[in-house]
């Protein structure tokens, strides 16, 4: 059973300050009184007990035992070393700080991502019975840090032929606003290039993007993807394969 | 455990942590290291600095990279860090005797190029205030044939560049005009 609580004398209060004075890491120092005072108590209780001293006796005598409160304080400040002691104590301040501060930004990335990867899908804005072929080629094209996939090439009977990709850059640009919607040119085997009649794309880290070019000629057996700028190329040919249905 | 340990733990997970927070948004602790990302992802360069200089709270690197030119800002960020930014380049017209661009930020409006003929020794850029008076705007440094013109003027979110620029002048060393267009690009 604990020792009830007593009220320290004032040369205890004093011993005990004159300790704690000399350890130089202060967040340390309540926790040293409190242990010293404990100690200096059982003392105390342990003196009057088994030798019969009185309250001001066994004070006296405990704190003779205890020894020179500066060399005490000294040894302790060795082992409360107070430069490691101030080190661990900010870092733990900058742990706290960085770790509410990466979470509060990695949250709203993830949820993007996250929306993208399980509902957004350029793809579910065409309607499938209007497709008149379709292909899951599952290209992937590396450019710097980005990669990108082309996952499906989708024509409809009026002739759109859509490019469907996703994408992600490993230096994490999306993050930064940047997201890529540059295919490069898009060519038919005969060489005719095709411009962009629309497109869209997703934001965040993982983005998914379409790219739809009107009018496609049904008779076309191959889309051809060609980037040829500022040092970076890819050229990747997509076999369309035969029309299935076209009024 | 130690302190000792737990000091080390915590160091390493800040290192781990300090670099998820640099990804997140951007930051390096060089701005060169910051432009080449930038260009890196935007499929460009990286382009040779010719010069860098300090305008505001970035830094401004004039470059070149397969025939383009850029002047990229890169902004200086919480003290110690330079923050991704621009860095892609325009195709440098060599038909032209002095190609120039122009960048904005703000109140900060930029003029660089690049001058194809060598006798060029000045290049002068006229530009409307905001009470409508024509301002001449000068440089005659030139670095690897580079150069750039810098000055504060209305806010970019209020004006065009088209709607201030007034005029294009480029002199040789005898001060005779060799070169007078009203396109900037």
């Amino acid at each position: 059973m604990p020792s009830p609580k007593r009220q320290e004398s004032s040369s205890t209060r004093e011993s005990i300050k004159k300790v704690v004075k000399r350890v130089h890491f202060i967040p340390d120092r309540y926790e040293i009184e409190q242990e010293l005072a404990g100690h200096i108590e059982d003392s105390v209780l342990f003196l009057q007990e088994e030798e019969g001293l009185s309250q001001q006796e066994a004070e006296k005598a405990a704190l003779e035992r205890m020894g020179d409160p500066d060399e005490i304080g000294i040894a302790l400040n060795r082992q409360h070393n107070p430069v490691l002691g101030y080190i661990w104590y900010f870092s733990r301040i900058v742990l706290v700080l960085l770790c509410v501060i990466v979470v509060l930004q990695f949250i709203p990335v993830l949820l993007l991502s996250g929306w993208t990867i399980l509902f957004e899908h350029p793809i579910r804005d065409i309607p499938k019975e209007a497709y008149v072929r379709h292909v899951e080629p599952n290209e992937l094209i590396k450019l710097d840090n980005r990669r990108i996939r082309i996952t499906d090439v989708v024509q409809t009977k009026d002739g759109t032929l859509h490019v469907l990709y996703s994408s992600y850059n490993l230096s994490f640009s999306g993050l930064h606003g940047w997201s890529f919607n540059n295919l490069g040119e898009l060519k038919d085997e005969d060489g005719e290039i095709y411009f962009t009649g629309s497109g869209r794309s997703t934001a965040g880290l993982y983005t998914r993007g379409r790219r739809s070019i009107k009018d496609f000629p049904f008779d076309k057996e191959k889309l051809i993807l060609e980037y040829d700028y500022a040092g970076r190329c890819f050229k990747v040919e997509i076999p369309l394969g035969k029309v299935a249905y076209n009024d | 455990m130690t302190r000792l340990k737990k000091t080390i733990r915590n160091l390493v997970i800040i290192v781990v942590l300090l670099f998820l927070f640099m990804k997140l948004n951007g930051l390096y602790f060089s701005p060169v290291q910051a432009l080449h990302a930038s260009e890196r992802d935007l499929h460009f360069g990286p382009s040779e600095i010719v010069h860098s200089f300090d305008h505001g709270n970035s830094r401004y690197f004039l470059t070149r990279y397969e025939g383009m030119i850029s002047c990229s800002p890169i902004k200086r960020s919480l003290g110690v860090f330079w923050r991704y930014g621009a860095g892609h380049g325009v195709p440098n017209n060599e038909d032209r005797p002095v190609f120039t661009s122009y960048r904005s930020e703000g109140n900060n409006w930029i003029v660089y190029g690049m001058r194809n003929d060598s006798s060029i020794a000045r290049v002068d850029i006229e530009v409307k205030n905001a009470e409508g008076e024509i301002q001449v705007y000068s440089s005659d440094t030139f670095y690897e044939d580079m150069f750039y013109i810098i000055w504060q003027g209305e806010n970019e979110s209020e004006v065009l560049f088209s709607q201030i620029f007034a005029g294009l002048k480029a002199y040789d060393d005898a001060g005779s005009v060799i070169y007078d267009s009203e396109i900037i690009l």
